[in-house]
């Protein structure tokens, strides 16, 4: 019997050790890039181009526009399910890659954005520029572009995707639960080695 | 009481013995740690979609979680098995083990899963954290499919452990079965892949099912990812039951070896 709550305390510390490694990496807070996409073109005066994308909760993407002009307007939208739905009708085969659009429709995309609360402007600029979206809860997302200038203009789109090394929400419950049941069986070693019995008695 | 309670008793002395010879405290509780931080550390590739399926994110933390920790159980494996079993053979000292009240059998298997086990369950207990910690609701709306993920990236070491005691067996020479072991396993991994190189371009079924049997991930990430991880091996697709065909195919052939090792070592094998 000594060998086997020996054997179960080994477990006990086992799991009480990886549940406190659990918790300390939680801890810090490390943001890796979990994939990256890119994309480049030419944008026409009556032309603009839509390149949705997703976003999962508790992750982070980060949007980077390149261009040497200054007349090429870009906007990052948040479209709600129903929108991206709708906006399907207008966009035939709408998926997760860039689209050229009439000029025309990306106004009367933006002009909702402003008259209702199923489009959302969360980034808006002229020329480069860069902004970073955080979702509360999975979303759709889009990059518009469109341009002031007579001539086409270059740009260069890239969409990086962090995430947390860890997720500390998930991580705490798990690091938790596993100190909860190592630490009753790692107290069965304690109890039956006979070397932490002779060193909390003074004698080792 | 009497006679099983004694058995059983022997059955867990030997046991403890194996594991305290193999991973003295606290180094198991240090690979523990060591394995649970390998885990999470690494990050999962994935661009996120809204199609992507619950089984492709699962996949993708599995493959992450599994990059360093599967290296680091194969060389634990290649030291715990066929070093430490092969030295215990070499200089007698199974004979110990066979000189206490138990059947052969229990011997084989108290070390078999002190050796063996330990390490083949440090990989899952590491893969089962990552996906509690990464894709906790996934994992918990996938259960089965989770199971079949993690039983073909394990498949490999257990047929790696199986290989390692063979030659410990048959070499019954410690360092000689290390040095085997290293240039078997590590020619393994090769012939997979060069294997996988050659099934892409000659789309040739017959090898893609090869490589299937030695590598089952593949055909794992083949049913359910949409983008294999092993370049090609979507030539042709693979259905459910023939996935799970190639997992069972794989592990009964390790099942085949080890069976075959159980009857020499109960009934042929001898001590020096």
């Amino acid at each position: 019997m000594r060998r086997l709550a020996l054997l179960l305390g080994r477990i006990g510390i086992a799991l009480l050790v990886s549940g406190l490694v659990i918790y300390g990496l939680s801890l810090v807070e490390i943001t890796v890039s979990s994939g990256f996409s890119s994309m480049s073109g030419e944008l026409s005066p009556d032309m603009a181009v839509i390149r949705p994308f997703y976003a999962l909760s508790g992750g982070r993407v980060r949007v980077t526009v390149f261009s040497d002009s200054q007349d090429i307007e870009v906007y990052v939208l948040k479209i709600s399910p129903e929108a991206f739905r709708v906006l399907g009708r207008f966009i035939e085969n709408i998926t997760m890659e860039e689209r050229v659009i009439d000029v025309g429709l990306a106004r009367l995309i933006l002009n909702e954005a402003t008259r209702t609360g199923y489009v959302s402007i969360v980034g808006q600029w002229r020329g480069s520029g860069s902004t970073t979206v955080e979702p509360e809860s999975d979303s759709y997302y889009a990059i518009l572009m469109m341009t002031t200038s007579i001539t086409p203009v270059r740009y260069g789109v890239s969409l990086q995707n962090l995430v947390a090394m860890i997720p500390k929400r998930n991580a705490i419950p798990v690091a938790l639960n596993m100190v909860a049941l190592g630490l009753p069986l790692s107290l069965l070693y304690a109890f039956r080695s006979k070397r932490v019995y002779r060193m909390i008695a003074g004698r080792g | 009481m009497g006679k099983g309670y004694s058995r059983l008793s022997a059955f867990i002395e030997t046991l403890d013995i194996g594991i305290t010879s193999s991973f003295k405290f606290p180094v198991l509780e240090l690979l523990v740690a060591v394995y649970t931080a390998l885990a999470l550390a690494m990050p999962t590739f994935m661009m996120p979609t809204p199609s992507a399926s619950v089984q492709a994110k699962m996949l993708g933390v599995l493959s992450g979680a599994s990059t360093l920790t599967g290296f680091v159980t194969s060389i634990l494996v290649i030291k715990t098995v066929a070093y430490d079993i092969g030295v215990e053979i070499e200089r007698n000292i199974l004979m110990n083990y066979l000189s206490m009240p138990l059947k052969r059998l229990d011997v084989f298997t108290a070390r078999l899963i002190a050796s063996g086990g330990i390490p083949l369950l440090l990989y899952a207990f590491s893969q089962v954290i990552a996906l509690l910690v990464k894709a906790p609701s996934e994992f918990f709306s996938g259960v089965g499919d989770a199971m079949i993920m993690i039983a073909a990236n394990i498949g490999p070491v257990f047929f790696l452990i199986v290989l390692m005691l063979l030659f410990s067996f048959v070499v019954k020479k410690g360092s000689t079965a290390l040095a085997l072991a290293i240039v078997i396993w590590f020619s393994r991994s090769v012939a997979v892949g060069i294997l996988s190189f050659i099934a892409f371009f000659s789309e040739n079924w017959a090898l893609i099912k090869l490589v299937y049997v030695l590598e089952p991930a593949a055909a794992v990430r083949n049913y359910y990812s949409t983008g294999a991880a092993l370049p090609g091996l979507r030539v042709i697709e693979t259905s459910f039951e023939e996935m799970v065909g190639f997992l069972v195919l794989h592990y009964l052939i390790s099942v085949i070896i080890l069976a075959g090792l159980i009857y020499y070592f109960v009934r042929r094998f001898e001590v020096k």
